[in-house]
């Protein structure tokens, strides 16, 4: 018994076991654990064992082990164990990435240098000079620190990490290789091959393969343990893959990046600040580093007990593994079948086997339950686009019937009104509150100059944009007191020496010349802001602070220069001040000082009707339940901006969305059964407006009726966004986590991503990614178990000359309305059954 | 015919300091050797270890690159040609190695190790590896379920018989046998020495037989070659080498050698120290330090090769006996 | 013959100088990489966020720096990176002397205990020489943190002194727990050489002579093997020696022990520098970092050419 005892490989033995444990996590971890490892969850009731009883206490992120989290959670409440299992996928693909590409150069260049070739080895040689002067973790810390890496998002930080951890390793293994193949080379009977007439191709491919192989797997084992230790190291560095997200104040602690996906590594990320307070916070780093651990060492013993193996001339293992590759060899498969008589038990099992294998890869995906039609979409983007309608702007006549016509698009299909109603309305006009910007119209308006006697007479549209008109002149609308004549501003340009302000962002720094206004001294300053408006999430291009200005002046007026002018429609709304944009030969007239100005504005159009949020309903087979009932929201914007002011203007992008939406309702209404999830329709109203929000028909339908929906019935929302045109390939998904407890949202995106690798879409994921959140989705989202916005929240392209409705994409329109639709109908999470 | 000759053959090795490459010696292991082998004939090579006959016999399989001299096959000469095509010379020149243990790889099936030869140098159409290497296992008296075997499987003996299966598998004209029986038991040896003559005569073979025992380069050949210090010091049939030696190292070598007969009377020379390192070899003849004959003409002065027909002896002695050609 | 050595010797000497100047090369290449360098993506398009031509122009302007000497003299909190990396390397040696010493200390010994039960308890030895060389440094530092906390927060002491608070340097107590934890895998590392080499020239001829002389284990060890292991692990430096670098890094950073390692990082990461002063700063030290790594390796490269054949055969 005991001779027996010695005779067991224990490194083969113990690491076997141990990686066994590994791969099962990586490929069933929801056998492992059921709970979601992305939720966040801020404070609760936990059980935990004090003095041998369970006791049930009050506690915060993060939660120490208790009888639900097995291991604690993290900071930011998600627990612990479920994260570990999960990651394990993550981390393991990268060491075996790494590993993979370090092998596939070190086998040719190990072996080319063990068989004599001398470039070869010096190539090695000076690598590893290199590199073991320069540490490692040094290197690779440094490089993969540099900030476009950190933000790149999974699968391509995988690629990332392989490729410089392996310009960085690859020698290493190289040299064992180089040494063993030399080593092999060196034996008698390769004098014997060299006489029967092999030539060296021949000698490496039949005669030192199967010599060099066991130590290569061995090797490959080891090299996992050892890139997994890396990767360990830079963790504690703040080096990890996968993308991030700021954890803001409104979290639980300000300004630290936080790892988006479960990874090993990032869990061990805050290491140096958590050991701080380790004694409160053992957990956090014990166990992480003890599953690195348990992995690195169940590599490390196999790759160590293989090697044991194979040097003994008679083992078990080894014969096993040859007949293996006897079993799968393809030639002798070919030979089976060509002795189909004597071979066909083998053959028939090996036909089966591959069978299986190819199915498995290629097995088809499900097929959608329902088509999305994009030419029913282009049918609606068709009609709304029509220049009747004058760009559909929010309370005007265009904006209205285009409403109504979405109205009445989703009662033909056989939509449901919402609570009763189709519609929700609310102000487009508030002009006693500064914090709202109206929409207005102004179709006439000329500019006269006058100079040393010459006057020159430019046009609105033509030579200058009219985007701001002053609140005083919105309440003149409002209360019907607007002058006939229009309004008129004098004044005469001077220049304006004085230092400039900064605010953060680049500011146009030349001195400006002013108006002064008739009758007014006040003096402002503006500048031109490049880039986008603050907060990033309004369609205008254009932001523009005012300082020194008191609000409500009435007739100031302000002009803006900028460096870049694009041909595009800039539309008018209400603010503080009025404002111009000269462009072209106009611009240069008025950098001059001492110009005499007169502008005259025909009366400008308010907008006749509020602003209106349409809703659709579809029940499905759990509005008959009792108690909450699940809901998904699907909202898009549909209005746009006002094409009635210049020549050749009529953009589609932004009714895209509309659009979309539109085919959407058809194509779920046409569901031969109902979902069971219940679904609402929602077209927001006002969404091209400014910054701030209070426009917005998210922000009239959150912060008033929204209230409703949010508080009954738990939501997830899926917005439908623009459409890009023929120079965009790639769809921009967003994807914002749920902030309440209990949301499962990791295995929604999980089978999100699966889809959209079934329908081959060219995506970029983004996640709860302030730069790419818009408003609405902002907004909606709160309160959600997760959102998604499908498609751009803006193009750069929208509302330019090129913008029309021939540069659409098709296919970006069939692949966003597609992904939507089969999230819906098939995505357990959506469709309501659940995992 | 003429199957093989060589004329003027050296083979030099560089000793080179380890750490910085510098060479600190030279060996001259191959030192202007000349023979020819006549077709189906077996030339013996005997001499002790150091003498360079193993190095000769690579020599001519190019498993080493000669520094001087010329190689013929059959007339044609082979010394010149690029590594790529000699391979396909390989086809005609093979060898059967020392070690049965160690020349064949041992992760190999013997099927597989016969059939490689087969189909580098395309001997038979692949349909008939088969057939082919169950012929070659009968040949060597091996039985074909031996097939599927590993070399560790059999015993040495067995291997070595696949060593010759092996270089027979290319149909060779010229088969260098280095110490093919040295490393068996006596038992075995004769077995595989009577093997190797059969096959000479199945498959008109030429044979060049490298040995340090003299009783197996009798029984074998048909002329002798006595080797010391990377020269040939005798070459001659093979019963006027064994039964009237004239080098005083041939002679001590014959001395040496036991013969099975209590009754046979010899002389037994003893020769002084041992054979000198290759690195030093002595100047003028280089076997003078250990003479028993030595004149001061052999300190001085190398002696050359000379005698009549196929017997040609170097030595400074038998100069003076066979009259002129003697270098003052 | 000279000459011959004496270009032999040249052309050695030179590609070791060429492959410093490399890596020194390299290094400040990379460390001039403004570290807010970032490619990023929006509305459909990728952007730089430095041009090209700006981040050649901060390479080679730190090249200037470091070649003029100027860089040294940059002031970091009051002050120049010259007196900072003196004090921080003095730390850093420290740790790393003292580890190796541990390491040589508990890893030899250990390595002769278990060369002697190996041959009768097939591979299960091997398994407990193996393991330690899985532990990530991470965990090596919590456990050793553990132990440390306890001792801390229940005033043990040893011998008067301590209690040892468990961050950072103050006194040369501090330097305790971080050689502890820079030891454990050298000592692997170095427990599994001496038992391998004791194993191999176990069969060795002149060591059976020996023991059939008589000579007792304890001797044999210390007259024939001691020899063999010293070389034998001088020969596996380089390896031990990356190692050792590469945790000394984490270890200084998790143990807020202000060496070299624990300052690289600092300065990557801090937010309380200028990026000019970050990057001048992180060069000086990571080019003083390799050039010391380099001279060890030299060193130990040197040793076992030359002298030790020497010893050996004597």
């Amino acid at each position: 018994m005991v001779h027996r005892l010695k005779r067991i490989n224990y490194p083969l033995l113990v690491g076997g076991v141990l990686l066994l444990f590994v791969m099962f996590a990586y490929f069933f971890p929801h056998l492992l654990t059921d709970m979601d490892p992305n939720v966040e969850e801020a404070a609760k009731y936990i059980e935990v064992r004090r003095g041998g009883e369970l006791v049930e206490e009050y506690s915060t992120r993060p939660f120490p082990p208790n009888e639900e989290n097995r291991f604690g959670s993290d900071e930011a409440g998600r627990d612990l164990y479920s994260r570990l299992i999960y990651g394990t996928r993550n981390t393991l693909r990268v060491a075996f990435s790494v590993v993979l590409f370090r092998m596939l150069i070190a086998m040719p260049m190990g072996i080319m240098a063990g068989m004599g070739v001398k470039t070869a080895s010096i190539v090695i040689n000076t690598f590893n000079t290199l590199f073991t002067a320069i540490p490692k973790l040094l290197i690779s810390f440094v490089i993969l620190n540099v900030a476009y890496f950190r933000n790149l998002e999974m699968q391509h930080s995988i690629w990332a990490f392989a490729i410089v951890l392996t310009v960085v390793g690859w020698s290493k293994v190289a040299a064992l290789i180089e040494d063993q193949t030399s080593r092999i080379m060196q034996e008698d009977f390769i004098e014997g091959e060299i006489a029967a007439g092999k030539s060296y191709r021949q000698i490496g491919s039949q005669n030192l393969m199967p010599h060099l192989i066991p130590h290569v797997v061995s090797y490959t084992f080891m090299e996992i343990g050892m890139v997994l230790f890396l990767l360990a190291q830079l963790a504690v560095l703040t080096v990890f893959v996968g993308p991030r997200r700021i954890a803001l104040a409104e979290s639980f602690s300000a300004g630290f990046e936080m790892a988006f996906e479960p990874e090993w590594g990032s869990m061990l990320a805050r290491a140096p600040i958590i050991i701080r307070s380790f004694h409160d916070r053992m957990w956090l780093i014990i166990y992480p580093a003890l599953t690195f651990f348990l992995a690195i060492t169940g590599f490390n013993l196999t790759g160590e007990g293989l090697r044991i193996e194979f040097q003994k001339r008679s083992s078990r293992v080894v014969s096993f593994i040859r007949q293996g590759f006897f079993f799968f060899s393809p030639r002798i498969y070919i030979e089976q079948w060509k002795n189909l008589k004597t071979y066909w038990r083998a053959v028939g099992v090996k036909t089966l086997g591959l069978v299986a294998v190819l199915l498995f890869f290629f097995f088809p995906p499900e097929p959608s339950m329902v088509q999305f039609n994009t030419e029913k979409a282009f049918e609606h983007l068709e009609v709304l686009t029509d220049e009747s309608l004058e760009g559909r702007v929010i309370g005007f006549e265009g904006g209205r019937r285009s409403g109504d016509y979405i109205i009445h698009t989703l009662q033909d299909y056989g939509l449901e009104p919402w609570q009763g109603n189709y519609y929700h309305e609310f102000p487009s006009m508030d002009p006693g509150n500064t914090g709202y910007f109206e929409r207005l119209v102004v179709e006439k308006a000329t500019l006269v100059l006058e100079k040393n006697g010459i006057k020159e007479t430019f046009h609105v549209n033509e030579d200058f944009f009219l985007p701001h008109l002053a609140k005083s002149i919105s309440l003149d609308l409002y209360e019907g007191n607007v002058p006939e004549d229009g309004y008129t501003f004098e004044g005469r340009t001077i220049t304006y020496e004085e230092d400039h302000i900064e605010i953060g962002l680049e500011p146009h720094i030349d001195p400006i010349p002013l108006i002064k206004a008739q009758g007014r001294q006040e003096v402002s300053r503006y500048f031109y802001v490049q880039g986008q408006s603050f907060g990033g999430s309004s369609p205008t291009e254009l932001g523009f602070p005012t300082i020194n200005a008191p609000a409500g002046v009435p007739y100031r007026l302000g002009i803006i220069y900028t460096d870049e002018f694009d041909d595009r429609i800039i539309n008018t709304y209400s603010h503080t001040n009025t404002h111009i944009i000269p462009f072209g030969e106009l611009r240069e007239k008025l950098e001059n000082a001492d110009i005499h100005i007169t502008l005259h504005l025909d009366p400008p159009k308010a907008p006749d009707y509020p602003g209106r949020n349409i809703m659709g309903f579809l029940p499905g087979r759990n509005w008959e339940n009792e108690g909450p009932r699940d809901l998904v929201i699907i909202g898009a914007p549909y209005d746009g901006f006002y094409t009635g002011g210049r020549e050749g203007f009529n953009p589609a992008l932004s009714a895209t969305a509309a659009a979309t939406s539109l085919e959407l309702a058809r194509a779920l209404s046409e569901l031969d059964e109902p979902l069971e999830k219940s679904i609402m329709f929602i077209f927001f109203d006002g969404e091209q407006s400014e910054f701030p929000f209070r426009l917005r028909g998210s922000f009239q339908y959150n912060r008033s009726r929204g209230r409703f929906e949010q508080a009954d019935f738990p939501y997830t929302y899926i917005e439908v966004g623009y459409t890009g045109n023929n120079q965009v390939n790639r769809m921009d998904i967003n994807f914002v986590n749920g902030k309440g407890p209990g949301r499962e949202s990791y295995f929604a995106r999980d089978e999100l991503l699966k889809r959209l690798n079934d329908l081959n879409v060219d995506y970029r994921m983004f996640y709860d990614n302030r730069r790419m959140t818009n408003y609405s989705l902002y907004s909606v989202s709160i309160n959600s178990e997760f959102s998604m916005r499908f498609g751009g929240m803006y193009f750069p392209f929208m509302n330019l000359r090129e913008d029309t409705i021939d540069e659409v994409n098709e296919d970006y329109m069939k692949d966003l309305g597609q992904i939507i639709l089969d999230t819906v109908t098939l995505n357990p999470l959506f469709n309501g059954e659940g995992m | 015919m003429e199957i093989i000759r060589v004329e003027n053959l050296h083979k030099k090795f560089t000793l080179k300091s380890k750490i910085l490459e510098i060479p600190t010696g030279l060996v001259h292991a191959v030192n202007g050797v000349d023979f020819s082998i006549d077709k189906g004939k077996t030339l013996g090579l005997v001499g002790e270890s150091g003498s360079g006959k193993s190095t000769t016999g690579r020599l001519l399989l190019r498993l080493l690159q000669p520094t001087e001299g010329r190689v013929y096959l059959e007339g044609r000469d082979i010394s010149e040609i690029k590594n790529r095509e000699f391979r396909k010379i390989r086809k005609d020149i093979q060898m059967v190695f020392q070690n049965p243990y160690a020349v064949l790889d041992y992760k190999m099936t013997i099927e597989d190790i016969l059939t490689q030869p087969l189909h580098i140098h395309k001997i038979v159409h692949p349909l008939e590896y088969s057939k082919e290497v169950e012929r070659l296992l009968r040949i060597v008296g091996l039985s074909k379920k031996d097939r599927k075997k590993f070399p560790h499987e059999f015993s040495g003996g067995q291997r070595q018989r696949i060593g010759i299966a092996r270089a027979l598998s290319t149909k060779p004209k010229f088969v260098v046998c280095d110490e093919p029986v040295s490393a068996l038991d006596v038992s075995v040896q004769s077995q595989i020495i009577n093997l190797l003559k059969e096959l000479q005569e199945e498959f008109h073979l030429s044979y060049l037989f490298i040995a340090h025992g003299l009783n197996v380069i009798k029984h074998v050949s048909d002329q002798v070659a006595v080797m010391y210090l990377g020269k040939i010091v005798e070459k001659g049939d093979v019963e006027a080498i064994f039964q009237r030696p004239k080098h005083p190292y041939t002679i001590a070598l014959m001395s040496a050698s036991p013969i099975p007969d209590p009754e046979a009377k010899r002389e037994r020379t003893h020769l002084k120290k041992e054979i000198p390192s290759a690195l030093e070899i002595p100047s003028g003849c280089s076997f003078h330090n250990r003479c028993p004959k030595k004149m001061d003409i052999c300190e001085r002065v190398t002696p050359k090769l000379i005698g009549e027909g196929d017997y040609q002896v170097a030595c400074h002695l038998v100069e003076g006996v066979a009259s002129h050609g003697s270098s003052a | 013959m000279k000459t011959e050595f004496a270009v032999n010797l040249g052309k050695k000497i030179f590609y070791q100088a060429i492959v410093l100047v490399m890596i020194l090369v390299i290094i400040l290449i990379a460390s001039g990489i403004p570290t807010d360098f970032n490619v990023y993506y929006e509305y459909g398009q990728y952007h730089w966020s430095m041009s090209l031509e700006e981040v050649r122009l901060n390479i080679f302007q730190h090249f200037q720096g470091f070649l003029s000497g100027e860089i040294f003299d940059v002031v970091i909190a009051g002050e120049s990176i010259g007196t900072l990396f003196r004090s921080a390397f003095v730390l850093s040696l420290k740790v790393l002397f003292g580890g190796t010493v541990l390491a040589f200390l508990i890893g030899v010994p250990k390595g002769i205990l278990d060369s002697r039960k190996r041959g009768k308890s097939g591979t299960f030895k091997l398994l407990q020489s193996y393991i330690p060389l899985s532990i990530p440094d991470v965990l090596t530092v919590g456990l050793v943190q553990f132990g440390a906390i306890y001792l801390y927060y229940n005033d043990i002491t040893f011998f008067g002194l301590g209690p040892i608070h468990f961050l950072g340097d103050e006194s040369w107590l501090s330097t305790i727990y971080p050689i502890i934890s820079i030891s454990i895998l050298p000592a692997a590392y170095m427990s599994r050489i001496t038992a391998s080499t004791i194993e191999d020239l176990y069969t060795k001829q002149f060591i059976i002579t020996a023991r059939g002389k008589g000579c007792s284990f304890g001797q044999i060890l210390r007259q024939h093997m001691m020899k063999n292991i010293v070389f034998e692990i001088l020969s596996s430096s380089p390896t031990i020696m990356a190692v050792m670098f590469s945790s000394l890094i984490i270890i200084e950073r998790l143990f807020y022990y202000q060496g070299l390692g624990y300052h690289l990082i600092f300065f990557f990461s801090s937010y309380s520098l200028t990026p000019e002063q970050a990057s001048a700063a992180f060069a000086v030290f990571i080019m003083g970092l390799a050039f010391f790594y380099y001279m060890l390796f030299m060193g130990f490269k040197g040793m076992k050419t030359w002298i030790l054949p020497k010893i050996k055969e004597s």
